[in-house]
């Protein structure tokens, strides 16, 4: 319904590979979430993310908000940690060797439970991020 | 204006584009809300500009009461979320739905809020165990009477038999204006074809939200003339909003609570080239509101944020309090003529 907030959703910015121990294990990039006020992390019914094509097992999803980490199934119960408005998020993504260096064209989907909403509300965007 | 019955106030909610982005702090975003004049009144949504909230820091606490009057605003309303969806495997229980509530209210004592907006998700039987606690903490609950909530919805009929037998000073209302509208705001409209909607389903969106039937009706009736035109879910979807969004109460149904009205939301989408709404008849409302002699403020909330970024919040807000001036002023003159 917001469509508007979609085009701040992901912080094309703020991505980058993590190294744990020296190995690349995945990567990461910022998320804002689009709509008018902070929610719960329980009301974030699903969490997509595609890149260069290829969709991202739900498995290999987690979600950091301030420091928290989270798979999605640990989401579900997270209702006393909330993803406040304007916030920088990060979907974090586990994969060996993280990205390549150069461009890459990433797709989320946020799927949020508005308690007064008679249907989902499913935001999407799409953007080109880089690897440094 | 000396001592105006209705003052004009802003709803932070209006800058949710502009606080999304990133690039207004609070003290930003009310210096410029002071620097285009844009009071007196206040209000803020908790859980979108507060950090924290409800469980409000000291330093917060200070920091926000310092703004507001360090720019001179009166603080009108404080909107509360009553977020019953919260659980993923059921809905919060009455008291765990007073639970999430009673900090909220205490947010707004701390921050000297008179009013604290809440949602018709809180039910009569929540609001009936928070009256003590709102008479404790001096803040009156104002439910939001947003579209579907018609005066005459079974769900605030029995908020208003609640209303009746406590019979407290701290139980209103906050009727939003989206729930009389004349007509289905063209930002909305406009949004939906970017989403694939054809002119043929938005003609008939139209002539369904003109029919005097529930709006689950509504739903049930576009869901299958829309499907038979080949629409898929989430265009559906997007044409239900308008149905959801967009209410058609007569004016005059307001009157019959505007003694418990404790603030306004005046929401709107756009403007035309006389500087009038089109799709919300100002003049008129402005008027009940006005001769029932309800005190208070009508708050500016923009919500054409939703479907299109073609404007800032603020030019927005701008025109809505020209716009409200206006009709306010044009509506005292004439009184005052009366009078004298």
């Amino acid at each position: 319904m917001i469509q508007m907030f979609e085009k701040y959703m992901i912080v094309e910015k703020d991505v980058e590979n993590i190294v744990e121990n020296g190995k690349i294990t995945g990567f990461k990039f910022g998320a804002r979430l689009p709509y008018y006020r902070g929610i719960a992390l329980s009301l974030l019914e699903d969490i997509g993310v595609n890149i260069d094509g290829a969709e991202v097992p739900k498995e290999d999803i987690k979600f950091n908000v301030h420091g928290n980490t989270y798979t999605l199934e640990q989401m579900e119960s997270a209702v006393d940690d909330r993803w406040n408005m304007g916030e920088v998020a990060y979907i974090i993504i586990d994969k060996e060797g993280g990205l390549l260096k150069g461009d890459h064209q990433v797709r989320l989907m946020l799927n949020m439970r508005i308690a007064y909403l008679p249907f989902p509300s499913i935001r999407n965007s799409e953007k080109t991020i880089s690897i440094a | 204006m000396k001592h105006p019955n209705i003052k004009l106030c802003t709803s932070l909610f209006s800058f949710a584009l502009e606080w999304n982005s990133g690039k207004y702090s609070l003290e930003q975003l009310m210096s410029k809300v002071r620097e285009l004049n844009l009071g007196p009144g206040i209000e803020i949504i908790g859980f979108q500009s507060l950090k924290g909230f409800p469980y409000l820091s000291d330093n917060t606490i200070v920091d926000v009461r310092r703004l507001i009057e360090q720019f001179g605003f009166e603080p009108a309303c404080l909107d509360a979320n009553v977020d019953v969806a919260i659980r993923r495997d059921r809905l919060l229980t009455i008291e765990e739905t007073v639970e999430y509530i009673i900090p909220q209210i205490w947010a707004a004592n701390k921050l000297g809020f008179p009013v604290l907006r809440v949602q018709m998700t809180a039910k009569p039987e929540v609001i009936k165990k928070l009256v003590p606690v709102a008479e404790k903490a001096n803040v009156k609950l104002g439910m939001e009477l947003h579209t579907p909530y018609l005066i005459d919805h079974p769900a605030v009929v029995a908020l208003r038999e609640l209303y009746e037998e406590m019979d407290s000073p701290f139980l209103g209302f906050i009727p939003d204006f989206g729930t009389s509208m004349r007509q289905i705001p063209d930002a909305l409209l406009h949004s939906f074809r970017e989403v694939g909607v054809t002119d043929e389903l938005i003609a008939i969106t139209k002539e369904i939200w003109q029919k005097d039937i529930p709006t689950p009706a509504k739903f049930g009736e576009l869901q299958e003339r829309a499907s038979a035109l080949g629409a898929t879910p989430p265009q559906i979807g997007r044409l239900n909003m308008a149905f959801s969004m967009n209410g058609r109460q007569d004016v005059n149904a307001w009157k019959e609570i505007i003694p418990q009205t404790v603030h306004l939301h005046g929401k709107f989408y756009g403007f035309d080239e006389h500087g009038d709404e089109p799709s919300i008849d100002y003049a008129a409302i402005l008027k009940v509101f006005y001769e029932g002699g309800y005190r208070g403020y009508v708050s500016s909330e923009y919500e054409g944020t939703a479907f299109t970024d073609e404007f800032t919040g603020f030019e927005m807000v701008q025109k809505h309090h020209a716009l409200c001036k206006k009709i306010l002023e044009n509506i005292q003159e004439k009184e005052y003529a009366r009078t004298v």
